[in-house]
């Protein structure tokens, strides 16, 4: 990973947590964050955060996870 | 009365100046001027009944933008069965009256009072700068003065002083008359009451402030006093310079997101001056610094005119022709699609570009470039109002016109500073606060609407920096724990199952005032105080600014806004609504021309396969359906190396934009940076094509302004780089493979309208005959829709959103204990590449920091020492500024000056909805420097 990838890397976990902690109705948080994601993120983005999570599921908050786990 | 004629109000010519304003009523006066019959509603005065027939009568005083003073008496009439001789401006029509305007005993005494007007005024009419435009010397030619029988030997005023001192105006009392029209204007129209008139009769003069030059005074310059000057006493030094003007072209104003219409009045190819146009429908005849004087950019020598060229950033510009520049240009990006593939390259549009030049660039990098991967300046000031707004009401834009804030019983101004930023708009809810309408404010900072002179802010919430949402939280617990929920119009308006979602959240005791007045910093009764009379106005408004946006939680706090208007049945009629107030003059049409990478023209999604085939049709290729990279995200990506190629339109991203070492570092690593823009701005040192832009007073198209306005932008000068912007754009389109042959700016307006509902009536040729039309604007809404959401949501049914507040990561430690906001002052607008080019500098030649008396001393810094300002981000130098307009523990500064860097310190904290940058909470040290670095 170099320093480049890992900026980028950072903002991706930084932007996700960050949605699942802000999502406004509390409720299928995870449900939410995917279709976020699949509303403004691009697929490389998505795939990026899907590596992530495989590789380091412990940078991504329970939210982000589950929201993995749906077809973004 | 055998002769009597009718005369029809409908032919009355509303530019010119009736004498005084027009009067509000149903009820209907029937009077006779000089045998004609008009009809006209009740409180308009004989002056301006007479006026609408055409029987101007002589005036000095008066004017149509100012209430009737009554002091000049020329404008004398007789009235039939009256005695004497009132004055008609003070005079209402009644009903029957008979008047005449011209009579030998009126004109015996016109020529007396005339007379000895000109009996105290210089004979300079030749030599005059107002000569041919001074309507002192039409009045004595309207009563036909020939002689002035006083001499010049007596008491006097022509040994006067001029003020030279304002750097576009000049004041010349030995011209002035004292008719009291520049005070007059100064506080009904601008409401700075900056100037009054000193002494006593024969010793009356004008004065600024305490008889100090203009320049020392409280003036704000918006130039109303020179405009109502009916002499040569305030009289543009570019008239003096250049003579008066001789050809006349109605535009709009190309700085903040009022968008005043100005005319542009000039001397062949050359602007003497620009006079805002009374006509225009957000200014109504106001303007501001500006707007009004600061337009000397468009000519300045900084600008470049000439396409250019250079291999790598580290040679120097080649000048080439515009075949050569854009051949060079296509080629750089043809091959990085070639090579990296179409997500390589991007672009981003201008919020000071027109809507038909932001929708080619948006085409072209849609359809040329085969990429979604186009976002917009937007994204840093107002992205967060795109999201909350369409949320919660379904679309994203302003809900209200200008003029409703005159009928606001209630005004919340949050995250705003409009004397500052949007300083006519300002002026005209200073109007409605001086009639008595509540104002609440909330922002960290006094700013000046808190207490100014016939204002006071019955309510100023002082919260601690990234707060918002608590603090709004508060104030919705409040309204609904309190029984103020307007039930009714939740009932008939909104969706149900989402408002009691909402109303149990906000209920929580975690919302209270007292719960969170810790954290906010705001005392609890002083969140009710307000929140009561918010909730408890018959009319109540929200103007909120880029002090709502630039927060992690942007999004959200518009969101709890939206909930606020509609919890309490402030939406969808005059006086009340939910108002950004953008901060350049076409954020809102360059956000409603799809320059988000997620959203067609119009906010349609890209992934919608109808609005998708619409669009790929009419533009005959196919597009994605996926959203695209935002500036951010290109940024990161270019430092990882997917990224390789952009083109930005009008944008300075390496001074805007925040964490500038990142941004510079993403520019660096890229293979094609285009920059078109008027002047080598920062972003420009990172180029490889730098393509000349056009300035405002060069354009055809349209702005759309901050009530959705759409006004024409009419080129006023000649080109001075060959090319129009979007002229230039076709021309990169088609070398990469993608023609684009428009053949006017009103032919792109024309396929704008026809892929977008909401624009499906606008054409260039409504415009020009309606002045201009707020959107929608189609077969429902063929003249505009000033105010929206009036019977049902744009959405349906109102949606409520519970909105958590979520501290952002950036707070005050050991380390950076104070915390930074930005913002911007009256006299500079953005990054300052057009501001800093005019004489606007002499009020504001550096950016400083602002720090609290005890925040100061506790560092050692006293008021203009250079002090040290760091973040984790980076650290700048400025000079410090002791300011009691920011509590202890908060600092604040401007951007306007690249050499501050003051964006070298932000950090790249953004709203987790869009990415807006968090530049309004920055957690900062200060200590004491040396100087300012190279």
């Amino acid at each position: 990973m170099t320093t480049s990838d890992s900026v980028e890397r950072q903002r991706l976990i930084k932007m996700a947590n960050q949605i699942a902690d802000n999502i406004p109705t509390r409720t299928a948080v995870a449900a939410q964050v995917g279709q976020h994601m699949r509303q403004f993120w691009t697929p490389e983005m998505r795939r990026a955060l899907q590596q992530i999570a495989r590789e380091t599921p412990e940078v991504l908050s329970s939210e982000v996870h589950a929201a993995m786990t749906e077809a973004l | 009365m055998n002769m009597v004629q009718q005369f029809d109000p409908a032919q009355v010519d509303l530019s010119r100046d009736l004498g005084t304003p027009g009067a509000h009523s149903d009820v209907m006066v029937n009077v006779f001027i000089d045998g004609m019959a008009v009809s006209v509603p009740e409180g308009t005065s004989v002056m301006r009944a007479a006026a609408m027939v055409g029987a101007d009568i002589p005036k000095l005083c008066a004017t149509d933008n100012l209430n009737a003073f009554g002091s000049c008496r020329l404008c004398l009439v007789e009235i039939e069965g009256r005695p004497g001789t009132p004055a008609s401006c003070t005079t209402p029509c009644q009903e029957g009256m008979s008047v005449h305007t011209q009579t030998p005993r009126l004109d015996k005494l016109r020529k007396g009072v005339m007379e000895l007007y000109i009996s105290d005024h210089p004979l300079d009419c030749l030599t005059c700068p107002a000569n041919g435009d001074c309507e002192l010397q039409d009045m004595a030619g309207a009563v036909g003065l020939r002689t002035v029988r006083y001499g010049t030997e007596g008491d006097n005023h022509l040994h006067k002083g001029n003020d030279v001192s304002n750097p576009y105006f000049t004041f010349d009392a030995s011209k002035c008359i004292v008719c009291s029209r520049c005070v007059r204007a100064c506080s009904e129209v601008q409401g700075t009451f900056a100037l009054t008139i000193a002494g006593r009769g024969f010793g009356s003069e004008v004065s600024p402030s305490q008889q100090e030059p203009f320049l020392d005074s409280e003036c704000v310059s918006c130039g109303a006093c020179v405009q109502a000057c009916p002499t040569a006493t305030l009289q543009e030094k570019s008239v003096i310079d250049l003579g008066v003007p001789s050809r006349k072209v109605k535009t709009t104003c190309a700085y903040c997101g009022v968008g005043c219409s100005f005319v542009a009045e000039l001397r062949g190819d050359e602007v003497v001056r620009m006079v805002p146009d009374k006509q225009g429908g957000a200014n109504a005849g106001h303007s501001c610094v500006k707007g009004r004087f600061a337009w000397g950019y468009a000519q300045h020598q900084d600008r470049v005119t000439t396409p250019m060229i250079r291999d790598s950033i580290a040679e120097e510009w080649r000048e080439v022709t515009w075949d050569e520049a854009i051949a060079f240009a296509a080629e750089r990006l043809n091959q990085i699609k070639a090579t990296h593939g179409v997500d390589a390259i991007g672009g981003i549009t201008s919020s000071r570009c027109t809507n038909e030049e932001v929708y080619v660039v948006q085409k072209m990098v849609r359809a040329a470039f085969g990429t979604n991967n186009v976002d917009t300046c937007a994204r840093v000031c107002h992205s967060p109002t795109g999201y909350g707004l369409k949320q919660t009401f379904g679309t994203s834009a302003g809900t209200q016109d200008f003029a409703s804030v005159e009928h606001a019983d209630a005004i919340l101004v949050i995250g705003a500073n409009p004397t500052d930023a949007h300083p006519v708009f300002a002026s005209r809810m200073k109007r409605r606060l001086r009639a008595g309408a509540d104002l609440i404010v909330v922002d960290p900072r006094s700013i000046d609407l808190v207490r100014s002179p016939h204002i006071q802010a019955e309510h100023h919430l002082q919260l601690l920096p990234g707060t918002n949402v608590a603090v709004l939280n508060a104030v919705s617990h409040v309204i609904a724990t309190e029984g103020l929920i307007d039930e009714a119009f939740v009932a008939e308006r909104c969706d149900m199952t989402s408002f009691k979602a909402w109303e149990a959240f906000i209920r929580l005791p975690e919302n209270s005032p007292e719960a969170l007045a810790e954290v906010t910093g705001v005392p609890a009764e002083a969140v009710r105080a307000a929140a009561r009379a918010y909730a408890t106005a018959d009319n109540a408004a929200i103007y909120y600014g880029l002090g709502v946006t630039e927060h992690s939680q942007g999004s959200t706090m518009v969101m709890a806004m939206a909930n606020l208007a509609m919890a309490t049945g402030n939406i969808g009629r005059l006086g009340v609504g939910v108002n950004p107030l953008r901060g350049q003059n076409n954020v809102q049409g360059s956000c409603d021309m799809g320059s988000f990478p997620h959203e067609f023209v119009g906010y349609r999604h890209v992934s919608d396969d109808t609005v998708r085939e619409q669009f790929s049709s009419v533009w005959g290729v196919s597009l994605r359906e996926e959203p695209g990279k935002r500036i951010p995200n290109m940024l990161d990506a270019a430092i990882s190396g997917t990224f390789r190629g952009i083109y930005i339109q009008g944008e300075d991203i390496a001074q805007s934009d925040p964490n500038t070492q990142h941004v510079a570092a993403a520019l660096t690593a890229m293979d094609c940076v285009i920059v078109q823009d008027l002047f080598l701005n920062e972003t420009a040192q990172f180029a490889h094509v730098f393509l000349p832009g056009t300035s405002f007073l060069e354009k055809d198209g349209t702005f759309t302004n901050a009530e959705r306005r759409i006004n024409r932008v009419r080129p006023v000068m000649s080109s001075r780089t060959g090319l129009s912007e979007w002229e230039a754009t076709c021309a990169l389109s088609e070398a990469m493979g993608y023609p684009m042959p428009y053949q006017s700016a009103s032919e792109i307006m024309d396929e704008i309208a026809a892929l977008t509902p909401t624009f499906a009536g606008v054409s260039f040729e409504l415009l020009d005959t309606l002045g201009s039309v707020q959107w929608p604007c189609n077969e429902q809404a063929p003249t505009g829709t000033p105010i929206m959401h009036k019977d049902r949501f744009v959405r349906g049914e109102g949606q409520f959103m519970t909105t958590p507040y979520v501290p952002t990561d950036e707070r005050s430690t050991r380390k950076f204990p104070l915390l930074l906001t930005t913002g911007r002052i009256l006299s500079q607008y953005n990054v300052g590449a057009q501001t800093r080019r005019t004489n606007n500098v002499v009020w504001h030649g550096e950016d400083v920091l602002d720090i609290h008396e005890a925040d100061a001393e506790a560092r050692g810094v006293a008021d203009g020492d250079w002090v040290e300002i760091s973040s984790r981000a980076g650290a700048t130098r400025m000079r410090a500024r002791i300011s009691e307009d920011i509590p202890a523990g908060v600092v604040y500064t401007t951007f306007h000056h690249p050499v501050s860097g003051t964006n070298v310190i932000t950090t790249d904290n953004s709203d987790w909805a869009t990415n807006c940058p968090e530049y309004k909470v920055t957690a900062v040290e200060i200590r004491p420097a040396s100087g300012q670095p190279a």
